[in-house]
Protein backbone atom coordinates (compact mmCIF):
# COMPACT_ATOMS: atom_id res chain seq x y z
CA UNK A 1 0.00 0.00 0.00
CA UNK A 2 3.20 2.35 0.66
CA UNK A 3 4.58 1.60 -2.02
CA UNK A 4 1.47 2.11 -4.24
CA UNK A 5 1.35 5.65 -3.00
CA UNK A 6 4.99 6.39 -3.06
CA UNK A 7 4.32 5.39 -6.95
CA UNK A 8 1.74 7.79 -7.45
CA UNK A 9 3.49 9.49 -5.96
CA UNK A 10 6.59 9.61 -8.45
CA UNK A 11 4.28 9.52 -11.01
CA UNK A 12 2.86 12.62 -9.99
CA UNK A 13 6.31 14.76 -9.47
CA UNK A 14 6.71 12.93 -13.24
CA UNK A 15 3.65 14.54 -14.24
CA UNK A 16 3.96 17.87 -12.76
CA UNK A 17 7.56 18.39 -14.28
CA UNK A 18 6.36 18.04 -17.68
CA UNK A 19 3.47 20.72 -17.26
CA UNK A 20 6.10 22.89 -15.98
CA UNK A 21 8.52 22.07 -18.71
CA UNK A 22 6.01 22.63 -21.24
CA UNK A 23 4.59 25.47 -19.56
CA UNK A 24 8.15 27.23 -19.90
CA UNK A 25 8.51 26.44 -23.27
CA UNK A 26 4.89 27.64 -24.22
CA UNK A 27 5.92 31.29 -22.83
CA UNK A 28 9.06 30.96 -24.85
CA UNK A 29 7.11 29.45 -28.10
CA UNK A 30 7.05 31.74 -31.07
CA UNK A 31 3.93 32.92 -32.27
CA UNK A 32 2.83 30.56 -35.26
CA UNK A 33 -1.09 31.52 -35.11
CA UNK A 34 -2.28 31.80 -38.94
CA UNK A 35 -5.52 31.94 -40.83
CA UNK A 36 -4.79 28.57 -42.37
CA UNK A 37 -6.54 25.39 -42.60
CA UNK A 38 -7.01 23.88 -39.64
CA UNK A 39 -4.95 25.72 -37.80
CA UNK A 40 -4.47 23.77 -34.56
CA UNK A 41 -4.30 25.25 -30.70
CA UNK A 42 -0.23 24.88 -29.74
CA UNK A 43 -0.62 22.30 -27.67
CA UNK A 44 -3.27 19.98 -29.59
CA UNK A 45 -2.66 16.07 -30.11
CA UNK A 46 -3.20 16.22 -34.11
CA UNK A 47 -0.89 13.15 -35.16
CA UNK A 48 -2.33 9.62 -35.49
CA UNK A 49 -2.74 7.24 -32.57
CA UNK A 50 0.13 5.31 -31.81
CA UNK A 51 2.46 7.43 -33.68
CA UNK A 52 3.69 8.99 -29.78
CA UNK A 53 4.73 5.26 -29.74
CA UNK A 54 4.79 4.43 -25.97
CA UNK A 55 7.83 5.03 -23.92
CA UNK A 56 11.35 3.29 -23.56
CA UNK A 57 13.04 3.06 -20.07
CA UNK A 58 15.40 5.75 -20.88
CA UNK A 59 12.28 8.37 -21.37
CA UNK A 60 12.41 8.67 -24.82
CA UNK A 61 9.73 7.46 -27.30
CA UNK A 62 10.11 4.28 -28.20
CA UNK A 63 9.12 0.87 -27.23
CA UNK A 64 10.09 -1.08 -23.83
CA UNK A 65 13.83 -1.20 -24.27
CA UNK A 66 15.16 1.06 -27.23
CA UNK A 67 13.81 4.26 -28.38
CA UNK A 68 12.22 4.83 -31.60
CA UNK A 69 12.97 7.44 -33.94
CA UNK A 70 9.43 9.12 -33.72
CA UNK A 71 9.29 12.26 -31.18
CA UNK A 72 7.08 11.76 -28.32
CA UNK A 73 3.14 12.82 -27.45
CA UNK A 74 0.92 13.74 -30.57
CA UNK A 75 2.28 17.06 -31.51
CA UNK A 76 2.30 18.04 -35.02
CA UNK A 77 4.52 20.12 -36.72
CA UNK A 78 2.87 23.11 -35.63
CA UNK A 79 2.40 22.17 -31.90
CA UNK A 80 3.87 20.98 -28.77
CA UNK A 81 3.17 17.82 -26.88
CA UNK A 82 4.31 16.30 -23.63
CA UNK A 83 4.17 12.59 -21.70
CA UNK A 84 4.91 11.74 -18.40
CA UNK A 85 5.33 7.28 -17.61
CA UNK A 86 5.53 5.19 -14.92
CA UNK A 87 7.18 1.93 -15.51
CA UNK A 88 8.05 -1.28 -13.50
CA UNK A 89 9.85 -4.21 -14.03
CA UNK A 90 10.02 -7.14 -11.60
CA UNK A 91 12.79 -9.88 -12.55
CA UNK A 92 13.59 -13.22 -10.78
CA UNK A 93 16.03 -11.12 -8.17
CA UNK A 94 15.66 -7.58 -8.85
CA UNK A 95 12.96 -5.25 -9.23
CA UNK A 96 13.05 -1.58 -11.11
CA UNK A 97 10.88 1.52 -10.89
CA UNK A 98 11.06 4.09 -13.89
CA UNK A 99 8.99 7.40 -13.84
CA UNK A 100 10.01 10.45 -16.27
CA UNK A 101 7.95 13.12 -18.83
CA UNK A 102 9.05 14.49 -22.10
CA UNK A 103 8.18 17.24 -23.94
CA UNK A 104 7.95 16.71 -28.33
CA UNK A 105 8.63 20.48 -29.88
CA UNK A 106 7.32 20.33 -33.21
CA UNK A 107 7.74 16.93 -34.46
CA UNK A 108 11.06 17.64 -34.60
CA UNK A 109 12.84 17.80 -30.84
CA UNK A 110 11.93 15.79 -27.89
CA UNK A 111 13.63 16.44 -24.29
CA UNK A 112 13.31 13.52 -21.63
CA UNK A 113 13.87 13.01 -18.20
CA UNK A 114 13.99 9.56 -16.29
CA UNK A 115 14.63 8.30 -13.07
CA UNK A 116 15.09 5.10 -12.69
CA UNK A 117 15.65 2.98 -9.25
CA UNK A 118 17.09 -0.73 -9.42
CA UNK A 119 16.04 -2.84 -6.43
CA UNK A 120 18.54 -5.34 -5.30
CA UNK A 121 16.10 -6.79 -2.85
CA UNK A 122 17.49 -9.39 -0.78
CA UNK A 123 19.99 -9.76 -3.19
CA UNK A 124 22.11 -7.11 -2.40
CA UNK A 125 22.74 -9.61 1.18
CA UNK A 126 23.98 -12.52 -1.65
CA UNK A 127 25.84 -10.43 -3.43
CA UNK A 128 27.42 -8.84 -0.40
CA UNK A 129 28.55 -13.06 0.56
CA UNK A 130 29.73 -13.67 -2.47
CA UNK A 131 32.37 -10.76 -2.44
CA UNK A 132 33.18 -11.26 1.30
CA UNK A 133 33.48 -15.73 0.09
CA UNK A 134 36.04 -14.02 -2.44
CA UNK A 135 37.44 -11.56 0.13
CA UNK A 136 37.94 -13.94 2.74
CA UNK A 137 39.62 -16.67 0.61
CA UNK A 138 38.55 -18.94 3.42
CA UNK A 139 39.56 -17.12 6.06
CA UNK A 140 37.93 -15.21 8.56
CA UNK A 141 39.49 -12.36 9.75
CA UNK A 142 41.10 -9.33 7.82
CA UNK A 143 44.59 -10.73 8.27
CA UNK A 144 43.04 -13.95 6.42
CA UNK A 145 41.93 -12.81 3.97
CA UNK A 146 43.28 -12.90 0.23
CA UNK A 147 46.08 -10.00 -0.42
CA UNK A 148 44.16 -9.32 -4.36
CA UNK A 149 40.93 -9.07 -2.71
CA UNK A 150 42.07 -7.26 0.40
CA UNK A 151 43.21 -4.48 -2.49
CA UNK A 152 39.50 -4.31 -3.35
CA UNK A 153 38.46 -3.43 -0.02
CA UNK A 154 40.93 -1.49 0.96
CA UNK A 155 39.55 0.20 -2.51
CA UNK A 156 36.11 0.57 -1.23
CA UNK A 157 37.35 1.57 2.17
CA UNK A 158 35.85 -1.60 3.87
CA UNK A 159 39.03 -3.07 5.33
CA UNK A 160 38.59 -2.37 8.66
CA UNK A 161 34.91 -4.29 9.10
CA UNK A 162 34.87 -8.03 9.79
CA UNK A 163 32.39 -8.59 7.47
CA UNK A 164 31.86 -5.68 5.43
CA UNK A 165 28.89 -5.58 3.42
CA UNK A 166 28.55 -3.31 0.14
CA UNK A 167 24.75 -3.27 -0.55
CA UNK A 168 23.02 -5.16 2.44
CA UNK A 169 19.40 -5.71 1.98
CA UNK A 170 17.08 -3.26 -0.10
CA UNK A 171 19.67 -1.29 -1.75
CA UNK A 172 19.06 0.65 -4.75
CA UNK A 173 20.81 2.03 -7.34
CA UNK A 174 19.45 5.16 -8.83
CA UNK A 175 20.39 6.93 -12.13
CA UNK A 176 18.70 9.96 -13.55
CA UNK A 177 18.84 10.10 -17.43
CA UNK A 178 18.22 13.67 -19.91
CA UNK A 179 17.40 12.61 -23.16
CA UNK A 180 17.41 14.83 -26.40
CA UNK A 181 16.43 13.09 -29.34
CA UNK A 182 16.31 15.33 -32.73
CA UNK A 183 14.23 14.35 -36.16
CA UNK A 184 16.28 13.97 -38.98
CA UNK A 185 14.21 13.00 -41.92
CA UNK A 186 11.66 11.15 -42.78
CA UNK A 187 7.77 10.39 -41.33
CA UNK A 188 6.48 7.20 -40.21
CA UNK A 189 3.02 7.36 -41.73
CA UNK A 190 3.40 9.87 -44.80
CA UNK A 191 6.45 7.58 -45.90
CA UNK A 192 4.38 5.09 -47.67
CA UNK A 193 5.48 4.73 -51.68
CA UNK A 194 8.88 4.51 -51.18
CA UNK A 195 11.50 2.96 -48.77
CA UNK A 196 12.74 5.78 -46.32
CA UNK A 197 12.23 5.12 -42.90
CA UNK A 198 11.87 8.16 -40.35
CA UNK A 199 15.36 8.97 -38.63
CA UNK A 200 16.75 10.11 -35.78
CA UNK A 201 19.52 11.14 -33.31
CA UNK A 202 20.09 11.17 -29.69
CA UNK A 203 21.79 11.62 -26.77
CA UNK A 204 21.28 10.34 -22.94
CA UNK A 205 23.37 11.87 -20.58
CA UNK A 206 23.29 9.62 -17.21
CA UNK A 207 24.01 10.43 -14.09
CA UNK A 208 24.33 7.10 -11.56
CA UNK A 209 23.95 8.35 -7.97
CA UNK A 210 25.86 4.82 -6.37
CA UNK A 211 28.23 5.56 -3.75
CA UNK A 212 31.79 6.82 -4.85
CA UNK A 213 33.25 3.84 -2.99
CA UNK A 214 31.26 1.25 -5.14
CA UNK A 215 32.60 2.79 -7.93
CA UNK A 216 36.31 2.75 -7.15
CA UNK A 217 35.30 -0.67 -6.71
CA UNK A 218 33.65 -1.50 -9.57
CA UNK A 219 36.16 0.69 -11.80
CA UNK A 220 33.38 2.45 -13.16
CA UNK A 221 32.61 6.02 -14.19
CA UNK A 222 29.01 7.56 -12.33
CA UNK A 223 28.74 9.84 -15.38
CA UNK A 224 28.34 8.56 -18.93
CA UNK A 225 26.76 10.17 -21.82
CA UNK A 226 25.49 7.23 -24.73
CA UNK A 227 24.76 8.28 -28.10
CA UNK A 228 21.58 6.64 -30.86
CA UNK A 229 20.96 6.37 -34.42
CA UNK A 230 16.96 5.09 -34.75
CA UNK A 231 15.76 4.33 -38.20
CA UNK A 232 11.76 3.52 -37.95
CA UNK A 233 9.73 2.19 -41.03
CA UNK A 234 6.03 1.39 -40.68
CA UNK A 235 4.23 -0.39 -43.57
CA UNK A 236 0.42 1.09 -42.82
CA UNK A 237 -0.50 -1.75 -45.14
CA UNK A 238 2.00 -4.09 -43.88
CA UNK A 239 2.23 -8.19 -42.95
CA UNK A 240 -1.35 -9.81 -43.95
CA UNK A 241 -2.04 -5.70 -43.91
CA UNK A 242 -1.83 -5.10 -40.71
CA UNK A 243 0.09 -1.76 -40.11
CA UNK A 244 3.40 -3.35 -39.50
CA UNK A 245 6.59 -1.62 -37.78
CA UNK A 246 10.31 -2.13 -37.69
CA UNK A 247 13.13 -0.52 -35.92
CA UNK A 248 16.75 -0.53 -35.87
CA UNK A 249 18.91 1.18 -33.88
CA UNK A 250 22.97 1.52 -33.76
CA UNK A 251 23.77 2.38 -29.85
CA UNK A 252 27.00 4.20 -29.15
CA UNK A 253 27.71 3.74 -25.76
CA UNK A 254 30.23 2.60 -22.58
CA UNK A 255 27.14 1.52 -20.32
CA UNK A 256 27.26 -1.39 -18.36
CA UNK A 257 23.47 -2.75 -18.05
CA UNK A 258 22.25 0.77 -19.48
CA UNK A 259 24.36 2.83 -17.02
CA UNK A 260 22.77 1.12 -14.21
CA UNK A 261 26.15 -0.39 -12.87
CA UNK A 262 27.98 2.76 -14.42
CA UNK A 263 30.15 3.73 -16.81
CA UNK A 264 33.33 2.04 -19.04
CA UNK A 265 35.46 -0.92 -16.87
CA UNK A 266 38.93 -1.66 -15.19
CA UNK A 267 39.94 -2.02 -19.04
CA UNK A 268 38.85 1.90 -19.99
CA UNK A 269 36.17 3.71 -20.87
CA UNK A 270 35.86 3.11 -24.78
CA UNK A 271 32.40 3.39 -27.00
CA UNK A 272 31.16 0.32 -28.26
CA UNK A 273 29.03 0.60 -31.63
CA UNK A 274 26.07 -1.82 -30.76
CA UNK A 275 22.92 -2.64 -32.49
CA UNK A 276 19.23 -3.04 -31.18
CA UNK A 277 16.07 -3.53 -32.65
CA UNK A 278 12.13 -3.48 -32.54
CA UNK A 279 9.66 -4.71 -34.18
CA UNK A 280 5.65 -4.80 -33.63
CA UNK A 281 2.70 -5.19 -35.67
CA UNK A 282 -0.68 -3.40 -35.06
CA UNK A 283 -3.94 -6.12 -34.81
CA UNK A 284 -6.15 -2.93 -34.64
CA UNK A 285 -5.95 0.47 -34.80
CA UNK A 286 -5.04 0.22 -30.77
CA UNK A 287 -3.08 -2.87 -30.29
CA UNK A 288 0.07 -3.20 -30.96
CA UNK A 289 2.50 -6.99 -30.60
CA UNK A 290 5.88 -6.79 -30.81
CA UNK A 291 9.11 -7.92 -29.82
CA UNK A 292 13.08 -6.28 -29.41
CA UNK A 293 16.60 -6.74 -28.81
CA UNK A 294 19.00 -4.85 -27.16
CA UNK A 295 22.88 -5.14 -27.13
CA UNK A 296 25.09 -4.14 -24.34
CA UNK A 297 28.48 -3.56 -24.21
CA UNK A 298 30.26 -6.40 -22.10
CA UNK A 299 32.94 -4.22 -19.83
CA UNK A 300 35.04 -5.56 -17.73
CA UNK A 301 34.10 -4.31 -14.15
CA UNK A 302 36.12 -4.45 -10.68
CA UNK A 303 39.81 -5.91 -12.68
CA UNK A 304 41.04 -6.54 -15.84
CA UNK A 305 40.76 -10.51 -17.20
CA UNK A 306 44.81 -10.59 -16.85
CA UNK A 307 44.36 -9.71 -12.94
CA UNK A 308 43.99 -12.77 -9.80
CA UNK A 309 40.73 -10.96 -9.40
CA UNK A 310 39.51 -12.29 -12.51
CA UNK A 311 37.52 -15.10 -11.02
CA UNK A 312 35.13 -12.35 -9.49
CA UNK A 313 35.11 -9.50 -11.99
CA UNK A 314 34.59 -11.83 -14.90
CA UNK A 315 31.29 -12.80 -12.78
CA UNK A 316 29.84 -9.64 -12.14
CA UNK A 317 30.97 -8.47 -15.76
CA UNK A 318 28.97 -11.05 -17.52
CA UNK A 319 26.29 -8.81 -19.26
CA UNK A 320 23.47 -10.21 -21.60
CA UNK A 321 21.59 -8.43 -24.50
CA UNK A 322 18.61 -7.16 -23.55
CA UNK A 323 15.53 -8.76 -24.95
CA UNK A 324 11.29 -8.69 -24.88
CA UNK A 325 7.93 -9.16 -26.25
CA UNK A 326 5.23 -6.74 -25.67
CA UNK A 327 1.60 -5.71 -26.26
CA UNK A 328 0.96 -2.38 -26.18
CA UNK A 329 -2.95 -0.89 -26.00
CA UNK A 330 -3.49 3.09 -26.71
CA UNK A 331 -7.17 3.41 -25.70
CA UNK A 332 -6.94 6.84 -26.86
CA UNK A 333 -4.31 9.55 -27.50
CA UNK A 334 -3.93 10.25 -23.92
CA UNK A 335 -3.20 6.95 -22.67
CA UNK A 336 -0.94 4.01 -23.40
CA UNK A 337 -0.69 0.53 -21.31
CA UNK A 338 2.21 -1.70 -22.27
CA UNK A 339 2.94 -5.35 -20.86
CA UNK A 340 6.28 -7.12 -21.88
CA UNK A 341 7.86 -10.33 -21.16
CA UNK A 342 11.52 -9.23 -20.31
CA UNK A 343 14.59 -11.15 -20.72
CA UNK A 344 17.53 -9.30 -19.30
CA UNK A 345 19.86 -12.53 -19.14
CA UNK A 346 22.57 -11.95 -16.49
CA UNK A 347 22.98 -9.04 -14.21
CA UNK A 348 25.82 -8.51 -11.53
CA UNK A 349 26.39 -12.37 -11.20
CA UNK A 350 22.59 -13.57 -11.17
CA UNK A 351 21.56 -15.28 -14.35
CA UNK A 352 18.36 -15.40 -16.11
CA UNK A 353 17.17 -12.16 -14.97
CA UNK A 354 13.61 -12.46 -17.09
CA UNK A 355 10.07 -11.10 -15.55
CA UNK A 356 7.05 -8.84 -16.11
CA UNK A 357 7.26 -5.22 -17.17
CA UNK A 358 4.48 -2.60 -17.20
CA UNK A 359 4.37 0.71 -17.91
CA UNK A 360 1.80 3.38 -19.08
CA UNK A 361 2.49 6.80 -20.46
CA UNK A 362 -0.03 9.68 -20.43
CA UNK A 363 0.41 12.35 -23.09
CA UNK A 364 -0.86 15.57 -23.16
CA UNK B 1 27.96 -29.78 -29.09
CA UNK B 2 27.80 -25.95 -27.39
CA UNK B 3 25.65 -25.33 -30.43
CA UNK B 4 23.29 -27.84 -29.36
CA UNK B 5 23.69 -26.27 -26.15
CA UNK B 6 23.48 -22.53 -26.86
CA UNK B 7 20.31 -23.46 -29.45
CA UNK B 8 18.48 -25.13 -26.51
CA UNK B 9 18.92 -21.86 -24.54
CA UNK B 10 17.63 -19.96 -26.88
CA UNK B 11 14.68 -18.64 -24.81
CA UNK B 12 11.19 -17.71 -26.21
CA UNK B 13 11.83 -13.95 -26.23
CA UNK B 14 14.46 -14.49 -28.64
CA UNK B 15 12.47 -17.44 -30.91
CA UNK B 16 9.57 -14.38 -30.96
CA UNK B 17 12.28 -11.83 -32.20
CA UNK B 18 13.53 -14.09 -35.27
CA UNK B 19 9.82 -15.15 -36.09
CA UNK B 20 8.69 -11.35 -35.99
CA UNK B 21 12.07 -10.20 -38.46
CA UNK B 22 11.08 -13.10 -40.12
CA UNK B 23 7.51 -11.63 -40.93
CA UNK B 24 8.74 -8.43 -41.30
CA UNK B 25 10.95 -9.08 -44.02
CA UNK B 26 8.39 -10.83 -45.92
CA UNK B 27 6.81 -7.82 -45.58
CA UNK B 28 9.18 -5.70 -46.37
CA UNK B 29 9.58 -7.82 -49.62
CA UNK B 30 6.23 -5.96 -50.52
CA UNK B 31 4.77 -9.38 -50.80
CA UNK B 32 0.67 -8.44 -50.64
CA UNK B 33 -1.88 -11.03 -50.00
CA UNK B 34 -4.71 -9.82 -52.10
CA UNK B 35 -5.34 -7.57 -55.14
CA UNK B 36 -6.77 -4.09 -55.58
CA UNK B 37 -9.48 -6.21 -56.92
CA UNK B 38 -10.41 -8.47 -54.20
CA UNK B 39 -10.37 -4.92 -52.19
CA UNK B 40 -13.08 -3.48 -53.93
CA UNK B 41 -15.19 -6.02 -53.35
CA UNK B 42 -14.45 -6.42 -49.50
CA UNK B 43 -15.97 -2.51 -49.67
CA UNK B 44 -18.97 -4.11 -50.99
CA UNK B 45 -18.54 -2.48 -54.69
CA UNK B 46 -19.74 0.73 -55.52
CA UNK B 47 -23.23 0.62 -53.24
CA UNK B 48 -20.20 -0.47 -50.11
CA UNK B 49 -18.40 2.57 -51.44
CA UNK B 50 -20.99 5.38 -51.52
CA UNK B 51 -22.54 4.24 -48.22
CA UNK B 52 -18.69 4.66 -46.48
CA UNK B 53 -18.35 8.18 -47.82
CA UNK B 54 -21.79 9.22 -46.57
CA UNK B 55 -20.36 8.03 -43.07
CA UNK B 56 -17.21 9.79 -43.59
CA UNK B 57 -18.61 13.09 -44.51
CA UNK B 58 -21.24 13.06 -41.74
CA UNK B 59 -18.26 12.24 -39.74
CA UNK B 60 -16.52 15.38 -40.54
CA UNK B 61 -19.56 17.41 -40.57
CA UNK B 62 -19.16 16.37 -36.87
CA UNK B 63 -15.83 16.97 -36.14
CA UNK B 64 -14.92 20.26 -34.73
CA UNK B 65 -11.27 20.07 -35.60
CA UNK B 66 -12.35 20.75 -39.44
CA UNK B 67 -15.56 20.61 -40.18
CA UNK B 68 -15.66 24.51 -40.79
CA UNK B 69 -13.54 24.23 -43.12
CA UNK B 70 -16.30 22.24 -45.50
CA UNK B 71 -19.13 25.24 -44.75
CA UNK B 72 -19.11 26.26 -48.32
CA UNK B 73 -18.31 23.13 -49.88
CA UNK B 74 -20.92 21.65 -52.39
CA UNK B 75 -21.17 18.31 -50.28
CA UNK B 76 -22.80 16.10 -53.24
CA UNK B 77 -20.48 17.22 -55.17
CA UNK B 78 -17.78 16.31 -53.37
CA UNK B 79 -19.33 12.94 -52.08
CA UNK B 80 -19.73 12.28 -56.02
CA UNK B 81 -15.73 13.14 -56.41
CA UNK B 82 -15.05 10.83 -53.31
CA UNK B 83 -16.86 8.04 -53.93
CA UNK B 84 -14.82 8.21 -57.57
CA UNK B 85 -11.89 8.25 -55.98
CA UNK B 86 -12.23 5.59 -53.15
CA UNK B 87 -13.46 3.68 -56.26
CA UNK B 88 -10.80 3.91 -58.35
CA UNK B 89 -8.22 3.43 -55.92
CA UNK B 90 -9.32 0.13 -55.07
CA UNK B 91 -9.51 -1.17 -58.32
CA UNK B 92 -13.21 -0.62 -59.05
CA UNK B 93 -14.51 0.20 -62.68
CA UNK B 94 -14.69 3.94 -61.43
CA UNK B 95 -12.52 6.70 -63.13
CA UNK B 96 -11.62 9.68 -60.80
CA UNK B 97 -11.36 12.86 -63.37
CA UNK B 98 -11.85 15.73 -60.46
CA UNK B 99 -8.63 17.96 -60.05
CA UNK B 100 -5.15 16.48 -58.99
CA UNK B 101 -4.97 16.33 -55.14
CA UNK B 102 -2.10 19.09 -55.30
CA UNK B 103 -4.41 21.83 -57.28
CA UNK B 104 -7.33 20.72 -55.37
CA UNK B 105 -5.43 21.65 -52.09
CA UNK B 106 -3.34 24.52 -53.28
CA UNK B 107 -3.09 28.02 -51.29
CA UNK B 108 -5.22 26.54 -48.18
CA UNK B 109 -2.49 25.93 -46.23
CA UNK B 110 -3.80 22.62 -45.01
CA UNK B 111 -2.05 21.75 -41.61
CA UNK B 112 -0.76 18.40 -40.99
CA UNK B 113 -3.34 18.33 -37.57
CA UNK B 114 -6.47 18.67 -40.08
CA UNK B 115 -5.10 16.34 -43.14
CA UNK B 116 -4.71 13.65 -39.81
CA UNK B 117 -8.11 14.51 -38.20
CA UNK B 118 -9.76 13.73 -41.70
CA UNK B 119 -7.77 10.56 -41.64
CA UNK B 120 -8.86 9.64 -38.62
CA UNK B 121 -12.61 10.57 -39.63
CA UNK B 122 -11.89 7.73 -42.34
CA UNK B 123 -10.43 5.24 -40.41
CA UNK B 124 -13.82 5.85 -38.08
CA UNK B 125 -16.07 5.45 -40.81
CA UNK B 126 -14.13 2.69 -42.15
CA UNK B 127 -14.77 0.71 -38.89
CA UNK B 128 -18.29 0.94 -38.53
CA UNK B 129 -18.94 -0.18 -41.92
CA UNK B 130 -17.10 -3.13 -40.54
CA UNK B 131 -14.47 -2.95 -43.91
CA UNK B 132 -11.72 -5.69 -43.40
CA UNK B 133 -9.05 -4.09 -41.57
CA UNK B 134 -6.07 -5.19 -44.37
CA UNK B 135 -8.69 -3.57 -47.18
CA UNK B 136 -8.84 -0.33 -44.89
CA UNK B 137 -4.88 -0.06 -44.62
CA UNK B 138 -4.86 -0.63 -48.34
CA UNK B 139 -6.46 2.75 -48.46
CA UNK B 140 -5.59 4.53 -45.69
CA UNK B 141 -1.58 4.01 -47.27
CA UNK B 142 -2.57 5.21 -50.47
CA UNK B 143 -3.94 8.58 -48.13
CA UNK B 144 -1.30 8.90 -45.99
CA UNK B 145 1.17 8.73 -49.33
CA UNK B 146 -0.64 11.85 -50.92
CA UNK B 147 0.10 14.14 -47.24
CA UNK B 148 2.69 16.03 -49.34
CA UNK B 149 0.82 17.21 -51.95
CA UNK B 150 -2.41 17.96 -49.73
CA UNK B 151 -0.51 19.44 -46.75
CA UNK B 152 1.60 22.85 -47.44
CA UNK B 153 1.63 24.18 -43.91
CA UNK B 154 5.00 24.31 -42.06
CA UNK B 155 5.81 24.68 -38.53
CA UNK B 156 8.67 26.78 -36.33
CA UNK B 157 11.22 23.42 -37.12
CA UNK B 158 10.00 22.51 -40.68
Amino acid sequence: MNKLNMNVVKSMKGKGLAVAIACALGAMAPLTANAAIGAASLFGQGRILGTGAVTAIDGAAGGGINPWAVISGYGTNQQIGATAFYSHVLLNNYNMDAYGASVGLFNRIELSFARQSFGLGNTGGTLDGEINDFAYGGGETAAQRAAPASAILDKAGLTSSATPAFFGNSYELNQDIVGIKARLFGNVVYDQNWWEPEVSVGVDLHHNEMPKNLATTLHVARNGVSYYLSATKVWLNGIFGLTTLADVNIDVTNANQQGLLGFGGADGMGYKVLPAASVGVFLNRQVVLGAEYRDMPQNQLIASKSSPLAPLADAVSKTSAWKDVYIAWFPYKQLSLTAAYVDLGTIATMKSQNGLYLSLTSSF
Amino acid sequence: MSFIRTSSRLSAVAKGVALAAGFTAVAMMGISTASAQDYYAQYGGKAGITALINTFVGNVAADPHINYYFAHTNIPHLKYELVQQVCMAVGGPCKYTGLSMRKAHEGMGVTTAAFNYLAQDMMDAMQTRKIPMAAQNYLIAILASMEPQIVTANGPLG
